[in-house]
């Protein structure tokens, strides 16, 4: 185009033959080169914009499994809750904080260490929400299956939050992740936080109840949620989690209510020790795969690697008829002595045989252990004692105990849970926390102290334009 | 866009209308040195006022068409000063003496894409370095041969690998997550200078198990061949580079290799061999048999109650030198290098091959570079020169494992773990298992294979046409470009039989990138020169269009749990893949006008360069760097033979990176579903470049007959628009997101004194000092105070925060108030108080002797070696100092923010020329020259720095992240004999 105008201009001045021909490469150059480049997408990621308008049932499909996948990733917190618990150490010493910071010889850093189990949550949550508001505008998805996706959505959404908020405590936390990202929602405090929480698992419930039977969106859930995949089964999964939250924001009532539409079981009749072990095994999992793209365990530990369990597991672990507790040989073995910065431990955790062992989510056996947790808050002593000797028998293979008062009833409970969710979930820190036994925990060395709570994160603060506390509403 | 196409045609349309040139008649001539009466090849015999030159062959003799009358004639050659004389119109020969010029004032100096200058006009600082400078003293990276020789450039390397991997950063830091790297020219191709992060971390497991920053990977610079270059000139800011465009604000690096010199064919030959020593050890802690006692033995300790297995490995508890043992290798390292030149009038060639090696102080570590080039110029007719330069290179290197590690296999955070009583050596070929950390670096680095191959082939060329010439008047059309592109293959092995590897459940690593960089440039410009007779006046006109195409792009993969002995990527059971592609097209149309005045006594340039790039947000819209300079030459008074005063402005651009527009999902898979989740960071869809404006100004002063000179410079840069990563509040869901939101200036001054004290006929003592001192500050801030870089803020950090300087360090300091609790302070600074070198030759005779020494005064490193020792209670001063340092870890960071002041002794050479006659004779005419060197390289250190090297990288190449010290490669120093033939 403008190289042909060049060429006729040099033309008209009667320059000779060869010159023009210099003139016109030139000028072709110019004009070769002159064209626009088009603005070209990311080559190398999917974009948020192309999910946000009128998402079709396989970007919900992906998106949904992409809440959940976040959900997988962040299933790592049980080994931090663990070490800060004393059921386990890191013994890494390219990572000295791990048997440092985290044993307590210094606060947690807020703009370190401490900074963990919050961001990467609030991403599942920003996840959640983005699929939440561009489900609005799906034409291929129906209304009702909309709020299948909705109560999916919502629940693992809680769970999130509730991990947190496990880790936060009395520090406080954000609810609301709707907003634009430059707008800080309010940090919440303990109380109303998990008030919060539960709320949603019942506006999940609500949208599960409203929506499809079975088949689509369901069967975006991944394979872990093989028998927790219709209306009715996932809402067992919802009510299990009510009952973990309100068991925790001391609603013990409600938390019996919510698990009794659980799928808490203790059987019937007679049960052999692989019946019992596969009923007390029952819940949906995190599944992983060392395929291309996919994701290992978070929390498998070579024996031979940096991971140990805390020595006080082995001194604690009782001594039945049968032999010592059937949880500690099952789930722990001795290895190499490994050490790091005066603490050591020939310990290691078999929990998660290979590197592709399902991480349970929530079990039958920590739902017996709930409703156990829920009668003691009620004082229901003889409920709460038959399903923690329910417990200590089936999966501990130990002699059954009479809790004579409401203390050993929760010291019984306690051992038992540590035990049964060893390494699993970490609820030891947080039990001991929440019964206010945390100075009963274990500690090595006099530098060393139990962390309370993880701190709100120093960014955190920096996007706040300074540090103050949480609100009470 | 078409307004400036326009004025291009304008310009076209303009041209052809001036009359013809005159008729030629031939001149000839030799050109000599003057007292040595040397014939001098290479020298640019011109007709002033026109187009019309030559150079002289290698016996000093030219031929030249010149126009009919009395014209002058100008000769220059580097290293030498002009001489213009008058010439008759009826003379046909002419015999020209030139002078030396010591202060090489007469160099032309490459001011913008077509036009150059005579440095005596120069109105910026550009900084020289030429090929004796550059290759006296053998080095193992492209960088290291430019320490200490360019003022205003703070030039370290990453580590002490073998192959290179080093930074250049001109005045100051200029971006935070832009580029920081500056533009390399190499004969006018832009030549890529990325890195391809080589994966070592599937191994150390430093971030991940893909590619990132920690991996110590090689910028590619590496691969050019010292040996080819001429000269580099290193334009400096905005004020010299603006033609550029918008990669030039960290500066531009111009290199040009040799050309061909016309004559009878000449080779010259160079052998270098020597080896590589260590330079500095941390050592460790000697541990009593009561200290080993009570350090591993007792409840939470390693070995629990196991006494007799403590004291079996105790043993005599003698000094087992690990450190030493492992970083002693010597293996013989090598240069061969050959060139060889000649031509006549209308062709001259040059070509070179290079075979070198320098062998690393790590076991199985080396870099091998092989390259081979052929540059030829041809005159085709009067008016039409074509230069065509083309090179191809191999590089392959070992550089083991270093940096960051979580995996307990890094060398240095194994040494850091193991006490000294335990020797890690093979005993009867079986390596031992270290019981105090997961692996044991002789066995890993004995097993495992770990290399970097890249295939590099440049081509450049260039054409010029003289579209017109007369007494007064030139116009030229001049394309050039070319093409740049390199593959780059890295395959890292680590065996299953490694101690450490089982620890994954994944027995065996095996690593693979595959990266490929094509940097394609072309620039078009025509070239008008108006010198009427008189010479009150030369202007010179350039115009013209660049267009600039790169693509840089890797694939790779990890796999684990491999089959026994099987390196390939499908032996395992867990693969993992990435890919990355990342192409950027420029198109910029600029212009240019110098005009020089008064007897060539003031300059005055002005330029403008308009740019569009697909890495802007918006890919349409053109950014303008203009320029404008001005210098002028004081006549002689007192001892001062010439005062130049000089003052230039300008503006240039950072180009935003690629993914810096883009917000994302993420994916991964789930269950054989792929799973999209918000990615961490945002984009910004309206992200512009970082602009930078630069105003210098100086002087250079050249006194007592040229035996002295001094040049001074004081510069103000300013940085807009900085392209910035603050941080969300994390519970958006985000953590952060680019967005151009601060400025940054940058103040300091540079100066160079180069001094003659000694002359004498058949020596001289020469010796130079370069300062520099900058400070940066931000400027403006859009956001809340925010931290980048290091681990953690106990570990130090870096702090961009309003009025602040960006590299200051920050860390947890005890408060006043209550000492038990610690709060975030400052506590130190990454930019360098000044800098300074000093570099001294003395020649007598056929003997000459050289030193270069470097100075760094301050600048903080952030040091985590020595808290990886202290963390073990294992450093050397764990008794005396180790031990008290390490008490405050979590609530003091400042042990570990320590002062990276260095002096180090950078070049030495000696060298011993036989002379010409005594080799003409003995070897009968068949040796031309014959001279023989020893030289070392970074052969001392002074440094109060507790570990290995102040100059030291973790995260290899960065605007801001540097100075972080994590168990790097260790530094090493070199020595090398040399023998230098030429026939």
């Amino acid at each position: 185009m403008t190289a042909y105008t060049t060429v006729a201009g040099v033309r008209r001045t009667g320059a000779p033959r060869r010159r023009v021909v210099a003139f016109a490469a030139i000028a072709l150059a110019v004009g070769a080169t002159a064209c626009k480049d088009a603005a070209e997408p990311d080559l190398n990621n999917p974009s948020l914009e192309g999910v946000q308008t009128n998402p079709s049932r396989v970007t919900v499909t992906q998106m949904t499994r992409g809440v959940l996948e976040g959900y997988r990733q962040n299933s790592g917190f049980p080994l931090a809750f663990s070490i800060i618990g004393r059921d386990a150490y890191n013994l890494q010493s390219a990572e000295p904080r791990n048997t440092g910071e985290l044993l307590g010889t210094s606060p947690l850093d807020p703009g370190g260490f401490g900074a963990a189990f919050w961001g990467g949550q609030y991403r599942t949550v920003r996840t959640a929400e983005v699929l939440l508001a561009s489900l609005e505008s799906s034409t291929a998805v129906t209304d009702q299956e909309k709020e299948t996706v909705r109560g999916i959505v919502n629940t693992i959404k809680a769970l999130e939050l509730f991990t947190v908020w496990a880790a936060h405590d009395t520090a406080g936390m954000v609810i609301d992740v709707s907003g634009p990202p430059t707008e800080t929602a309010p940090i919440l405090c303990r109380d109303p936080a998990i008030t919060a929480i539960a709320a949603i698992l019942d506006e999940a419930q609500t949208q599960i109840a409203n929506g499809v039977a079975s088949g689509f969106p369901f069967t975006a859930l991944p394979a872990g949620f093989a028998n927790f995949n219709n209306r009715a089964t996932f809402t067992t999964f919802n009510r299990a989690w009510k009952g973990k939250v309100d068991v925790y924001r001391r609603q013990y009532q409600s938390a019996l209510t919510a698990l009794s539409q659980s799928f808490v079981d203790t059987g019937g009749g007679s049960l052999s020790p692989a019946q019992a072990r596969a009923l007390l095994d029952r819940g949906p999992v995190h599944v992983f795969s060392a395929s291309p793209g996919d994701a290992l365990s978070t929390l498998f530990a070579a024996l031979t690697g940096t991971v140990r369990a805390h020595p006080s597991v082995l001194a604690g672990a009782e001594t039945g008829p049968n032999g010592i507790d059937a949880r500690y040989t099952a789930k722990v073995t001795t290895t190499t002595s490994a050490s790091d910065q005066g603490v050591s431990s020939n310990l290691g955790f078999i929990v998660y045989p290979t590197n592709t062992s399902s991480l349970p989510i929530i079990r039958n056996e920590e739902l017996i252990l709930l409703r156990a947790q829920a009668n003691h808050g009620l004082g229901n002593v003889d409920a709460a004692s038959r399903d923690v000797n329910f417990v200590r028998v089936r999966s501990g293979n130990l002699a059954p105990k009479t809790h004579a008062t409401l203390d050993d009833l929760l010291t019984d409970l306690l051992y038992n849970k540590r035990y049964s969710l060893l390494y699993e979930t970490g609820s030891r820190w947080v039990d001991m926390r929440f019964h206010n036994r945390i100075n009963q925990l274990p500690l090595d060395l006099t530098t060393h102290r139990v962390h309370a709570n993880y701190p709100v994160p120093a960014n955190e603060w920096l996007a706040r334009g300074g540090q103050s506390g949480c609100a009470a509403q | 866009m078409r307004r400036t196409l326009f004025v291009v045609a304008a310009v076209l349309a303009l041209v052809p209308s001036f009359a013809d040139a005159q008729q030629p008649r031939t001149l000839t001539g030799r050109v000599t040195a003057d007292g040595t009466s040397e014939p001098l090849s290479g020298a640019t015999v011109q007709v002033v006022g026109t187009a019309l030159g030559a150079l002289t062959s290698d016996d000093g003799r030219f031929r030249l068409n010149v126009p009919d009358g009395a014209i002058q004639l100008s000769v220059r050659r580097i290293g030498f000063k002009r001489r213009t004389m008058e010439i008759a119109a009826d003379r046909t020969t002419v015999d020209v003496v030139l002078e030396r010029d010591a202060l090489k004032l007469e160099e032309l100096v490459i001011t913008g894409q077509g036009t150059a200058v005579a440095r005596q006009n120069l109105a910026n600082d550009v900084a020289s370095v030429d090929a004796e400078a550059l290759t006296k003293v053998q080095t193992t990276s492209f960088e290291g041969a430019l320490q200490g020789k360019v003022p205003g450039a703070n030039i370290q390397m990453n580590s002490g690998a073998p192959g290179g991997g080093g930074q250049v950063q001109i005045r100051g830091i200029t971006s935070i997550n832009g580029s920081s790297d500056p533009l390399w020219v190499v004969d006018g191709v832009i030549v890529s200078n990325d890195v391809l992060n080589p994966g070592i971390t599937a191994v150390t497991r430093a971030s991940g198990l893909q590619p990132q920053s920690q991996d110590n990977g090689v910028n590619r610079i590496a691969d050019l061949n010292l040996n080819d270059i001429e000269r580099i000139e290193v334009l400096k800011g905005a004020s010299a580079s603006s033609i550029y465009g918008a990669r030039a604000a960290n500066g531009v690096i111009v290199i040009s290799t040799k050309r061909g010199v016309a004559g009878a064919p000449r080779f010259n030959i160079t052998q270098r061999t020597g080896a590589f020593a260590s330079l500095r050890e941390l050592g460790s802690r000697r541990f009593t048999r009561d200290e080993a006692i009570a350090e591993y033995l007792g409840t939470g300790k390693l070995f629990v109650n196991d006494t007799a297995r403590l004291l079996q490995l105790y043993g005599d508890g003698s000094a087992k030198n690990n450190e030493k043992n492992f970083f002693g290798e010597t293996p013989l390292s090598y240069e061969t290098s050959v060139n060889a030149s000649g031509g006549n009038e209308n062709t001259r060639y040059f070509g070179s091959v290079l075979h070198k090696y320098d062998g690393g102080i790590m076991p199985n570590t080396g870099a091998r570079r092989q390259s081979l080039r052929i540059n030829v110029s041809q005159n085709a007719g009067s008016r039409l020169t074509l230069d065509l330069r083309t090179a191809v290179m191999r590089s392959k290197d070992q550089r083991g494992l270093s940096n960051n590690d979580n995996s307990g296999t890094s060398p240095y955070v194994v040494f850091s773990k193991t006490p000294d009583f335990f020797d890690l050596r093979a005993a009867n070929g079986v390596f031992p298992t270290n019981p105090f950390e997961r692996s044991n670096p002789f066995q890993t680095m004995a097993l495992s294979n770990i290399e970097e191959g890249v295939d590099r082939f440049i081509v450049g060329g260039t054409a010029t046409y003289q579209l017109f010439t007369s007494q007064t008047q030139t116009a030229q059309i001049r394309l050039d470009g070319g093409a740049d592109r390199l593959n780059q293959h890295d395959a890292i092995y680590t065996p299953p039989e490694l101690q450490f590897e089982p620890n994954d459940a994944l027995p065996g690593t095996t690593a693979l990138v595959d990266g490929q960089v094509q940097n394609a440039n072309l620039n078009a410009a025509i070239t008008h020169t108006f010198s009427p007779s008189g010479g009150f006046l030369s202007a010179t006109t350039a115009i013209g269009v660049q267009r600039e195409l790169r693509n840089v792009a890797f694939a790779n993969v990890v796999n684990r749990d491999l089959i026994a002995g099987q390196e390939n990527i499908n032996r395992g059971t867990t693969p993992l893949l990435q890919q990355q592609r990342q192409p950027t097209k420029v198109f910029a149309v600029f212009g240019q006008e110098e005009v020089l005045l008064l007897n060539e006594r003031l300059l005055l340039t002005g330029g403008v360069r308009a740019e569009r790039n697909t890495n802007n947000g918006d890919v349409e819209k053109m950014y303008y760097f203009p320029k404008a300079s001005a210098s002028y030459r004081l006549p002689s008074f007192a001892f001062v033979n010439e005062l130049k005063v000089r003052t230039a402005w300008g503006k240039s651009g950072n180009q935003p990176l690629y993914n810096q527009k883009f917000t994302n999902l993420t994916n991964t898979v789930y269950a054989g579903v792929n799973a999209l989740r918000v990615a961490p960071g945002a984009g910004d869809p309206n992200i512009k470049p970082e602009t930078q404006t630069e105003i210098e100004g100086g002087f250079d002063a050249s006194m007592f007959d040229g035996r002295a000179s001094l040049s001074v410079t004081v510069f103000d840069k300013s940085i807009e628009d900085l392209i910035i990563q603050p941080t969300f509040a994390p519970s958006s869901g985000f953590t952060n997101r680019f967005t151009n939101g601060a400025s940054l200036e940058n103040r300091g001054i540079e100066g160079m004194l180069q001094v003659t004290p000694v002359r004498f006929r058949g020596g001289e003592w020469n010796t130079t000092v370069i300062y520099q001192k900058v400070k940066p500050k931000i400027t403006e801030l859009d956001v809340p105070t925010f931290r980048q870089g290091g681990f953690a803020l106990f570990l130090g950090q870096y702090q961009v925060e309003k009025g602040k300087s960006p590299t200051q360090i920050v860390g947890l300091v005890p408060t006043a108030e209550n000492p038990a609790v610690s709060a975030a302070a400052i506590i130190g600074d990454a930019t360098p108080d000044y800098q300074m070198a000093f570099t001294n030759q003395v020649s007598f005779g056929p003997f000459s002797a050289s030193a270069l020494v470097d100075w760094k005064k301050g600048g903080d490193v952030i040091n985590l070696t020595t808290f990886l020792y202290d963390a073990s209670h294992n450093s050397a001063d764990w008794n005396t100092g180790g031990s008290e340092r390490f008490a405050k870890q979590g609530r003091d960071t400042r042990p570990y923010v320590e002062d990276g002041s260095f002096v180090k002794l950078r070049e030495v050479s000696l060298s011993y020329r036989i002379p010409e006659s005594f080799v003409q004779r003995a070897f009968g005419g068949q040796l031309r020259t014959a001279g023989i060197s020893f030289s070392g390289r970074n052969l001392l250190m002074n440094s109060d720095y507790r570990g290995l090297d102040p100059e030291v990288s973790n995260f290899g190449n960065q605007a801001l992240n540097r100075n972080v010290d994590v168990a790097p490669f260790p530094p090493s120093r070199s020595f090398f004999l040399s023998l230098d033939l030429g026939f």
